[in-house]
């Protein structure tokens, strides 16, 4: 009996001395290690500290004994803003005919995104040069007869005509990509840094995940705005489209066709793989669509001065640009 | 003499075929586009892929054709007739295919041509039509995600 009220007295009278004290933690996220600017910043604290991460480009957060710095664009997240932003002027221009675009200011907002994609590793600061692009549908469907399977490009809806001045030529010396303004391809990593602190290891790696846990969220936030867009982007694009239900026999959507766009489809039999044009009009005929597929694309016509080109991708933005 | 002078305006009108167009039979077609493949890379791995150069070529057609009636007057755009094979050539690469992306070389096939209906007014001789289709090619490079779900791009 006497044990157990010393136990009691014992646990009463150590025990708020046994939490460990809280000390103040700051957080620095990066993808790379820290540069010397960042070390010396995650030095200060308070007022100090916001004043001088705010005037270089860095955002500052308290939660707890956390303080949370990282670079506005960590992830390009500030980028990425402006260029969902730019998406909202393509879904404005969209419509289901092709259209080409020539009006100064959308088409800088259309190289903004295509500035992000592949196009940009491969044309450079030739983008700069191309004052005409292409914004259209790239419709197909994919057909499945006798254990083979298809995919094949629906006739697009003409609208505004690519005149011959629109295929800018491109000289090889502008391929460099150096002028281009694009958001900066960063290493696909995630590395904390701490500010000087008591805190344990333990209150450390819990700031991280705190601090992990809010970009996160915001990531997810711009993801789906993305992602919205897209499918606004895609629906401006569909409207009055017919296209064919899966299920459907091809040949039920071919008689809806033109006959320029069969002839055309028949003559490239050894494009899908066929040895003849009647064994390719033997698949199509008994073929059924197996899936549908709308996406809209952007393209840069262009002429490397031999042939007339159309690179085309989609609009919707890379958050990491690929490296040149 | 009135009755000779009235027969002999009648044969004048049999005789001569005056050609013009009819408002409401004269029209163009708009473009229209077809796309032909050329060459596809699917990379369904999760980094990106090198791939070589490939050339191609490639023959279209583009023609005046219908009516053989060489009556005048067909505007200068109908005036000929014609076929003529187009040889396109090209190459596709070398270049880089990004993760889950197939990439497609397509020849995309613009008819700029157009329809015009000429009608006489002599109807043993009309109407007549001709159709007029010229044709033009560029190489269209497309890349188009093989992820599943809205989306031909982007890296979240």
């Amino acid at each position: 009996m006497v044990d157990w009220t010393v136990l009691l007295l014992g646990v009463a009278l150590l025990g708020p001395q046994a939490r460990p004290p809280v000390h103040p933690v700051t957080v620095l996220a990066t993808h790379a290690q820290p540069s010397e600017f960042e070390t010396r910043l995650i030095k200060l604290t308070g007022d100090e500290l916001r004043r001088e991460a705010e005037s270089n480009g860095y955002l500052v957060a308290r939660q707890d004994e956390f303080t949370f710095v990282r670079s506005k664009n960590l992830f390009n997240l500030a980028a990425m803003d402006e260029l969902n932003a730019s998406l909202g002027a393509l879904i404005e221009a969209a419509g289901p005919n092709e259209r080409v675009l020539r009006d100064r200011e959308t088409v800088a907002k259309a190289r903004e995104l295509l500035a992000t994609t592949q196009v940009a590793s491969e044309l450079g600061d030739a983008l700069l040069d191309c004052e005409s692009l292409l914004l259209y549908a790239s419709a197909s469907v994919t057909l499945s007869e006798g254990g083979r399977t298809v995919r094949i490009d629906l006739p697009s809806r003409p609208g505004d005509p690519l005149r011959a001045q629109d295929f800018t030529e491109i000289k090889p010396d502008r391929r460099k990509l150096e002028k281009l303004p694009r958001p900066q391809p960063y290493p696909d990593a995630l590395v904390f840094s701490f500010g000087p602190t008591l805190a344990s290891s333990d209150r450390k790696a819990a700031g991280s995940a705190r601090f992990s846990e809010q970009v996160a969220a915001e990531l997810a936030r711009q993801n789906r705005r993305a992602t919205e867009a897209e499918i606004a982007l895609r629906a401006a694009m569909s409207q009055g489209v017919a296209l064919p239900n899966v299920g459907e026999s091809f040949q039920a959507f071919a008689s809806r066709q033109s006959p320029d766009y069969m002839e055309s489809l028949i003559g490239g039999f050894k494009a899908y793989g066929f040895e003849s044009a009647g064994e390719w009009q033997a698949f199509l005929h008994g073929a059924r669509v197996t899936r549908t597929r709308v996406v809209p694309m952007i393209g840069v016509p262009y002429s490397d001065g031999k042939i007339n080109r159309i690179r085309a991708v989609s609009p919707i933005p890379q958050r990491n640009p690929p490296v040149p | 003499m009135e009755l000779t002078l009235q027969l002999s305006i009648v044969l004048a009108s049999g005789l001569v075929a005056d050609w013009s167009t009819v408002p409401a039979d004269t029209y163009s077609y708009p473009e229209s586009y077809a796309f032909e493949p050329v060459r596809t890379i699917a990379n369904m791995n999760i980094y990106p892929v090198p791939y070589g150069v490939q050339s191609h070529s490639h023959a279209y057609q583009s023609e005046c054709d219908a009516s053989t009636s060489t009556l005048p007057p067909w505007n200068s755009y109908f005036a000929t007739r014609f076929i003529i094979s187009h040889n396109w050539s090209g190459e596709s690469g070398p270049r880089i295919v990004p993760a889950q992306t197939a990439r497609y070389y397509k020849l995309r096939i613009t008819t700029n041509g157009g329809q015009e209906k000429w009608v006489s007014i002599n109807p043993v001789q009309g109407p007549f039509s001709r159709y007029r289709n010229d044709r033009t090619a560029a190489l269209l490079t497309e890349d188009q995600s093989l992820e599943e779900g809205p989306g031909g791009g982007g890296n979240g």
